[in-house]
């Protein structure tokens, strides 16, 4: 027996009790069953339900969905894997072990407001003290008379099944057993109860509800469901990308090859299902939420080129672990978890989250089975009620109010290359905008950065000049004078504007490098390198790049293509390239030049015998935000795209 | 007003503020903000988090409320393009018999009693304020008093939240101070139902027809993604129940004519 396990043993019976829905009480059934070895299982649930309950258990690992009318109000039952009552079942059925569903069949259970501890403590502190707390609590909750039946009515079969076989596993919710126990004692009458119930329908769960309506996230339950059976071998590393990326021929060709997002999203699963402890063990809910990090941050930066900072990662798991205690639990729900993706990284990192979250790889909408949708609100609303087993109140959250989930996806894979046909590329405007805005508010930054390194302070003499210069005054307040400051205005204006995000110094990252000029005399001519539009296709005819490093140079309509301007051949990388050509077109005096790093003395030099001055802006004092959002481009293959491009430019 | 002695230099402390504000938006947010406040362990440290919205979507009230749940004194500062690091901080001041002062800000007051500061519209603060906040936004938690050549640390129950609007920036807020500001909390529009409890709770006196109206109307508007928000709905009623006493007219009769006041003619549109 493990150091987890515990059972209750009254007779024959060795009862294992759980927490409804909850992946570690899953892990301890079969570790109850392979102790005990029983000849016969004994479940918690009605008996009425048996026929249509066995065939959602055969189902698995496809989820399936009992439904059936109680008054005016539906009920629900979610077969699952990571719940302890449908491992029990399928362990039965596996090893052609008897089942028995010895509940009784009412048309209302009583639900109890309590607040039960997280079931994590399991994987800490062993089932027994977990119990023994529990059962504390419940001591002091009175028993509802649906309750007391209920578990009368479990006693008087527990007995019968007693008599038939050597070895029971029982397997029961905490709130019972006690009571149970103490009623398998005394002798019972055969209870009163609905024998038949008519109306039971079984249904596939729709794939996009799982992540609102399964007690355990998909994510959770596909480790569990992998971990169940021997592993398969890991998967190698630099498998299949979430980054569509194609050559330009496939791209002309309109696509013939598959888009592997669901081939990346199960390779990470199975990844994860070697990472979270050895083969067999109870799996460890903290380290599947830092794989689930983890993972999303690998699909992040496939998709956005960002890298997850060590900041921003302990940040997450700070913030989601306060979330958690104030929610009275050691550790976050999905939702929480969501809440601090967003909240420490950006959006896109959170849908990466989610994506991944969400991902539970044997669901489909095509079935044997009607497919039905089902969201947490139709669950928990009250107008209809879900389940008859009560849940913890506080897991129930739907995730709707997060609207980056809404974004679109391929419908089939393949779908978006069709929209290469068109020869013809132009950007999208918003983008073009905010660029220009943001050269624009460069351009006033190296101003006033100019303007403040020529301001100075000096002591009042006959003019106040641009007022009291009180800092200065009180420093030199010894001196018995007053200081006054005068704020050199700079006289000459930028011209240019160069910045250099990435200076791709292996020259691999960002080879894609173009000339672009203004479409009208609003807009900058350009020039700029970044990744190849063919590596990250977002949308039918819409590939979206990152810069890696651009030069704007206003009034429009003057660049000739300095890539193959041989008078830059003296360029260090591409970022001196660019800081050449801005400082050859500016018509002004200065040039902004922002980098991570300041440009060479050289390149002052060369500044200066032009006549020209940079403005250096370390990278780091800037935005990252702005940044952040400057950084994508998207460049469309056709006009047309102009109009849905906002459906699929995040 | 208090007075604090530091190093032999004597502070004038700024009062705490009491607003009429309650929170009846999202619950989830403000557990959010609580949790990022919470410290487990006297090594911890608490975050600094920022609030994000468009404006009128109860940043600062949201921040209130959050620091009340937690039984602190509240103080504010309204960040603006002018502010300068001695403002944050220290700030000289002439006395009555003409020697100088030292007054703390609202900042400092709340560092040195454990109170909570609310630094609303953090992002309209130049690169030179953010900078003299940085090794209060880590784990140092102190600042520099340039002026009075202190060095004043935080009391360990001291929080700041920062307000922000997301599109008026006047100056960028650099790397290095985005990274001490975690986590960022967005606040969105609230939905239908909310919005009713907001209106209800700041205008009890209004009848129940018009706040709904009101409500179609900024739904509708959020819809289109207009920035219209519950506090211009409330501008909008109260306009409407103002007007009606004055003139005894239907109040709905009256609502077309404080939309146009209140947000201009092209907002008509939304009304049905």
């Amino acid at each position: 027996m493990s150091d987890h396990l515990y059972l209750e043993r009254f007779g024959n019976v060795h009862a294992l009790p759980i927490l409804h829905y909850r992946m570690e009480f899953a892990h301890l059934v079969r570790e109850a069953f392979e102790t005990v070895q029983p000849d016969c299982i004994a479940l918690e649930l009605p008996q009425t339900l048996e026929q249509q309950f066995l065939r959602g258990v055969r189902r698995l690992p496809e989820i399936s969905v009992l439904a059936y009318h109680v008054a005016a109000q539906s009920a629900f039952l979610i077969i699952e894997p990571a719940d302890p009552l449908i491992e029990g079942a399928r362990l039965a059925l596996e090893n052609e072990v008897p089942l028995h569903l010895i509940d009784i069949d009412l048309d209302s259970y009583p639900s109890h407001p309590e607040q039960l501890p997280d079931s994590y403590s399991v994987q800490r502190i062993g089932l027994e003290p977990f119990y023994r707390e529990v059962a504390k609590l419940y001591r002091e909750i009175p028993p509802g008379e649906e309750d007391l039946r209920r578990e009368r009515g479990m006693a008087y079969r527990l007995r019968q099944l007693s008599a038939q076989h050597e070895r029971v596993l029982f397997i029961c919710g905490m709130s019972h057993l006690e009571r149970i126990r103490q009623d398998f004692d005394a002798p019972q009458a055969q209870p009163l109860t609905r024998t038949r119930r008519e109306g039971i329908t079984i249904f596939n769960l729709h794939p996009e509800c799982c992540h609102e309506v399964l007690a355990e996230y998909p994510f959770l339950s596909a480790l569990y469901e992998t971990r169940r059976s021997p592993l398969p071998p890991e998967p190698a590393p630099g498998g299949p990308s979430l980054r569509k990326s194609f050559n330009a021929f496939e791209l002309i060709l309109g696509g013939k090859q598959s888009i592997p997002e669901e081939e990346a999203l199960a390779e990470s699963v199975q990844r994860s299902a070697h990472r979270i402890g050895a083969e067999g063990e109870l799996p460890d809910r903290q380290k599947i939420m830092l794989r689930l990090f983890l993972e999303a941050a690998r699909h992040y930066r496939q998709e956005t080129g960002d890298k997850v900072h060590f900041w921003q990662k302990r940040a997450f798991f700070r913030f989601a672990r306060n979330y958690a205690l104030l929610s009275r639990m050691l550790l976050p729900d999905l939702f929480q978890m969501l809440a601090a993706a967003r909240g420490c990284l950006d959006d896109n990192f959170a849908y990466a989250f989610f994506r991944l979250a969400a991902h539970y790889p044997w669901q489909r909408e095509a079935s044997d089975l009607p497919t039905l949708r089902l969201s947490a609100a139709e669950l928990w609303s009250g107008t209809k009620r879900i389940r008859f087993r009560p849940r913890e109140q506080v897991r129930a959250k739907g995730l709707s109010r997060l609207k980056m989930m809404n974004r679109k996806k391929e419908k089939r894979p393949g779908d978006w290359l069709e929209g290469f046909d068109d020869p013809y590329i132009c950007s999208f405007p918003p983008e073009d905008l905010n660029i220009e805005e943001y050269g624009r508010n460069l351009k006033r930054i190296g101003a006033r950065q100019l303007s403040e390194e020529a301001s100075k302070s000096e002591p009042f003499s006959s003019s106040l000049l641009d007022g009291i210069d009180m800092r200065e005054t009180l420093r030199n307040l010894h001196e018995g004078k007053i200081y006054v400051r005068e704020n050199k205005r700079l006289k000459s204006g930028v011209g240019c504007v160069v910045v250099i995000l990435d200076e791709d110094k292996e020259g691999t990252k960002f080879p894609y490098c173009m000339t672009w000029l203004g479409e009208h005399a609003q807009e900058s001519d350009m020039a700029f390198y970044a990744t190849p539009p063919t590596d990250n296709i977002v949308g039918p005819g819409i590939s979206r790049c990152e810069y890696g490093g651009f030069l704007l140079s206003y009034p429009p309509r003057r660049m000739v293509d300095v890539w193959h301007d041989p008078d830059y051949r003296y360029a260090l990388g591409k970022g001196e390239h660019l800081l050449m050509a801005a400082l050859d077109y500016s018509l002004e005096k200065d040039v902004v030049y922002a980098a991570a790093k300041p440009p060479r003395s050289f390149m002052k030099q060369h500044a200066a015998r032009l006549g020209k001055r940079i403005i250096y802006l370390p990278l780091g004092s800037l935005s990252p935000v702005a940044l952040k959002k400057l950084r994508a481009f998207h460049i469309l293959y056709g006009r047309d795209k102009r109009d849905i491009a906002k459906d699929y430019i995040w | 007003m208090d007075r604090i002695t530091i190093d032999g230099i004597n502070l004038t402390l700024a009062n705490p503020i009491e607003l009429p504000l309650l929170w009846v938006g999202d619950e989830e947010l403000l557990r959010q903000l609580l949790a990022a406040w919470m410290v487990i362990d006297e090594r911890d440290i608490p975050f600094n988090p920022r609030l994000i919205g468009k404006p009128g979507v109860g940043k600062t009230t949201l921040a209130y409320a959050a620091a009340k749940r937690l039984g602190r004194k509240v103080y504010l500062f309204q960040a603006t393009m002018d502010t300068r690091p001695e403002d944050l901080i220290v700030t000289p001041v002439i006395g009555p018999e003409g020697t100088i002062q030292y007054a703390a800000s609202s900042l400092v007051s709340a560092m040195i009693s454990g109170g909570v500061l609310i630094l609303d519209e953090g992002n309209r603060m130049s690169e030179k304020a953010w900078a003299s906040l940085a090794p209060l936004l880590d784990d140092r938690r102190y600042v520099e008093s340039i002026i009075t050549g202190l060095r004043i640390s935080a009391h360990p129950d001291f929080r700041i939240v920062v307000t922000m609007n997301e599109d008026s920036s006047t100056f960028e807020v650099p790397e290095y101070i985005h990274s001490r500001l975690q986590p960022q909390l967005f606040i969105d529009f609230p939905e239908a139902d909310e919005e009713l409890a907001i209106l209800k709770e700041n205008l009890p006196f209004a009848g129940s027809s018009i706040l709904n109206y009101v409500v179609q109307f900024l739904q509708r508007g959020h819809a289109a993604d207009e920035p219209y928000s519950v506090r211009d709905g409330i501008n909008i009623a109260r306009y409407a129940l103002k007007m009606m006493a004055a003139t005894e007219k239907d109040p709905r009769e009256l609502l077309p004519l404080a939309v146009e006041r209140i947000l201009g003619e092209e907002a008509l549109r939304y009304l049905k």
